[in-house]
């Protein structure tokens, strides 16, 4: 037996083929690898072994790769980079929005100059009036005009009240720029001609005689603040001009700057994509790292697969003691209080031995046992373990469908199915109200061999779950183990089981087996 | 509590187990089923006993810590006695079955086992090798044929399921005594299940059968369970 399993072993690896679990330095010793795979044709072994080959390989190459590369450096470079870039990034679009702001203050000088400039054409005209107000009240009081002299005067002094309040509208304005300082500057000549102006306006009021005589240098203050006011109007004019377009060309500016600024920002964004892609690189490498984290825990995990297989192993014998003695009692002959104690004594150790025959079992097809094939009566074999769950169970109706097109032999493992199968039904007595059903029927799939029953059926949540290990979903006394062991034990055969629509649906490859001879 | 073949000399069991209290244990439930058990620890004076002691069938436990192991003895047992050997094992893998049979063993049990299934072993092998002395059971008009698994009544086949069967034959190897539900339970589903009213289902459906061809040979004992009475 053993020749032939290193026969088998060594046929079955191709020399270029990885080996499992030695591909790097210390990267596990392969031990448990090959366990549980004695007797079994090279065929067989191949297949189901292939995937764990693609990952360790994977594995492998990963690992040299991050050898080259110096990973803690990239990662400062990484933050480096990335933090410039978002700096610099910051930095430009910060004075971007101080140049917004800037244009946003050039554009409301501008207006401040615009309205000083109203103001002080609006001053001008009020400088005209109080000159034709001036003389309306001296001709009303010399009786040369329709208006009374109190009318006129009257006038003056609405016409002087607009000129002051034009002025202290433009002081209110605080312009500092040359317009401001222009008309600060004209300011005294102004207040000193509206003073001037209600001076000889009073005396026209009152004393005729000494209002002609004031006229004259009136007259001269007049003229000479004409020429100030149109310098002033002529620069202010000019100034506001200069201003505006100051303010236009700040906007271009502005407008460059944040040109500059996403550019800036998209040249950031292109070296960060550009690091993204190292770090895409470095994850990759970080997965492989994750890959030989993974292969560790598998390696704990084996470890304690294997204490587990060793604590199940060690708890047989005991189990057995425990159970033989309990029968030999009970056989034995006893009261009714010492027969149940020892019914239920011998049920418990039951129960332990099954949670133990399927840990041991569940580990070795952890380990990947292949259940060897051979040519088998499927009608018979479902028969079999139908009425032998209905000698458990006869308050249950049992039945079994076997379709016509299920071929008399086909090539499957007839263990494997038997155990599989005794666990789906096992799993259906504990959930069955009244009936179990069992189909077994052809498809282009392979052979389906469907268990239900008409309990709740498995709500869609515990669809998965139902698989998993020690997952009891129902506290109706199983194991946890019942569905993943019949799945592997299907899986063993290149097979699978599902859960669909209403039932448990094993199915194997159902290649019908060779005759040996026409018949 | 029966003798297990209906015979007056009981099959005789050698049984090699390391564990104390395993081969206490299963000798004492063999026992009370009427078989003859001699226990040793280990291989040792393993000629001593096949020559004093003339087993029928030995039981080997396949871990032995100290001596040749189960595989070894299996071989000495079988080239110097001829009897057939039924191997115990706590080592379910496929390897260990099958060195098990090249090593000259009948058939093997894993541990831990129920005593239903010790038994239908040991009669099984008992039977291939021709040491059961008896392998049919007559009772009145009933015949059972341990080889063919049939029973026949007033020389009709009954149509009895495995475990109608196998509960006959149950009862009629303890005839004349009183078995109760629980030691049926034990003896017949190796209490794979758990329900009393299982055994009360199948009785009544074995009765069924047998009484079509004949008056009634399983009694209900009120309180303490059935009795064949032929």
């Amino acid at each position: 037996m053993t020749s032939t399993r290193s026969d088998s072993t060594s046929q079955s690896s191709p020399p270029s083929a990885p080996t499992p679990l030695s591909g790097g330095p210390g990267a596990g010793d392969g031990r448990a690898v090959d366990a549980g795979a004695g007797g079994l044709s090279p065929d067989e072994r191949a297949a189901p072994l292939q995937p764990g080959q693609t990952r360790l390989r994977g594995v492998v190459s990963g690992r040299a790769h991050r050898r080259g590369l110096g990973r803690l450096t990239l990662r400062q470079r990484l933050v480096a980079v990335g933090g410039a870039g978002i700096i610099l990034t910051l930095v430009v679009m910060q004075s971007a929005l101080s140049g917004l702001g800037a244009v946003n203050h050039d554009h409301r000088t501008v207006d401040r100059i615009r309205q000083a400039q109203r103001l002080h054409q609006d001053a001008d005209m009020q400088h005209d009036a109080l000159r034709a107000d001036v003389y309306n009240t001296l001709l009303a009081n010399a009786g040369l005009s329709a208006d009374s002299s109190a009318k006129a005067f009257g006038e003056f002094s609405v016409h002087a009240d607009q000129f002051e309040q034009d002025l202290a509208g433009i002081q209110a304005l605080r312009l500092s720029g040359p317009v401001g300082q222009e008309l600060a500057r004209i300011r005294p000549a102004e207040e000193n001609y509206i003073a001037t102006g209600r001076h000889v306006a009073q005396l026209a009021l009152t004393d005729r005689a000494a209002a002609e005589a004031a006229i004259a240098p009136f007259e001269r203050l007049f003229d000479q603040v004409v020429g100030v006011l149109a310098t002033a109007t002529a620069r202010v004019a000019r100034e506001a001009h200069t201003a505006e377009a100051d303010a236009t060309s700040e906007v271009g500016r502005q407008q460059q700057r944040i040109l500059l600024a996403s550019g800036l920002a998209l040249a950031g964004l292109l070296a960060m994509a550009a690091m993204l892609n190292r770090v895409g690189k470095r994850l990759a490498e970080s997965l492989t790292e994750v890959e030989d984290h993974i292969e560790t825990v598998v390696r704990s995990e084996r470890r304690s697969r294997e204490f587990l297989s060793y604590a199940a192993h060690q708890l047989r014998t005991p189990i057995t003691s425990t159970r033989a003695t309990a029968e030999a009692l009970l056989l034995q002959g006893a009261s009714h209080e010492q027969e149940d104690l020892l019914s239920a004594l011998v049920q418990e150790t039951g129960r332990a031995g099954r949670l133990v025959t399927a840990l041991l079992r569940m580990a070795r097809l952890d380990q990947g046992e292949i259940p060897l094939r051979e040519a088998s009566d499927v009608r018979q074999l479902c028969r079999r373990e139908v009425e032998r769950m209905e000698a458990r169970a006869p308050q249950l109706r049992w039945v079994l469908d076997v379709d016509a097109s299920v071929p008399d032999r086909v090539a499957l493992s007839p263990d494997a199915t038997k155990e599989a199968l005794a666990n789906l039904l096992d799993n259906a007595r504990r959930h069955a109200q009244a009936a179990v059903r069992v189909r077994v029927t052809l498809a282009s799939s392979g052979l389906h061999i469907t268990v239900d029953d008409d309990g709740g059926g498995l709500p869609e949540a515990a669809r998965l779950a139902a698989f998993d290990r020690f997952v009891s979903l129902d506290g109706h006394g199983g194991s946890g183990l019942g569905l993943p062991i019949a799945r592997a034990l299907a899986e063993s055969q290149g097979g699978k089981l599902d859960y669909e629509h209403d039932g448990f649906v094993m199915t194997l490859p159902a290649a019908p087996s060779r005759p040996t001879r026409p018949s | 509590m029966s003798s297990p073949s209906g015979s007056s000399s009981s099959p005789r069991l050698l049984m090699i187990e390391d564990d104390r209290s395993a081969r206490e244990s299963v000798s004492a439930a063999l026992s009370q089923m009427g078989y003859s058990v001699l226990g040793r620890p280990t291989g040792e004076e393993l000629d001593e006993a096949l020559v004093s002691f003339r087993p029928d069938l030995a039981i080997i436990d396949i871990n032995l810590p100290s001596g040749p192991d189960g595989f070894a003895l299996a071989r000495h047992v079988r080239a110097s006695a001829g009897i057939p050997v039924l191997f115990l094992t706590a080592a379910d893998g496929l390897e260990s079955r099958l060195s098990g049979f090249e090593a000259g063993g009948d058939d093997y049990l894993v541990k831990p086992f129920a005593m239903a299934e010790l038994l239908a072993r040991i009669r099984a092998v008992l039977r291939r090798s021709g040491r059961l002395r008896s392998p049919v059971l007559e009772v009145r008009d009933l015949v059972i044929d341990e080889e063919a698994k049939t029973a026949v009544r007033a020389g009709q086949t009954l149509d009895l399921t495995p475990t109608e069967y196998e509960l006959l034959c149950a009862l009629a190897r303890s005839r004349g005594k009183s078995v109760s539900k629980a030691q049926l339970l034990s003896l017949v589903w190796g209490f794979d299940a758990y329900d009393p009213n299982v055994v009360e289902v199948h009785v009544s459906s074995l009765r069924r059968k047998m009484e079509a061809h004949g008056p009634r040979l399983i009694h209900t004992e009120r309180g303490r369970g059935y009795v064949f009475r032929g």
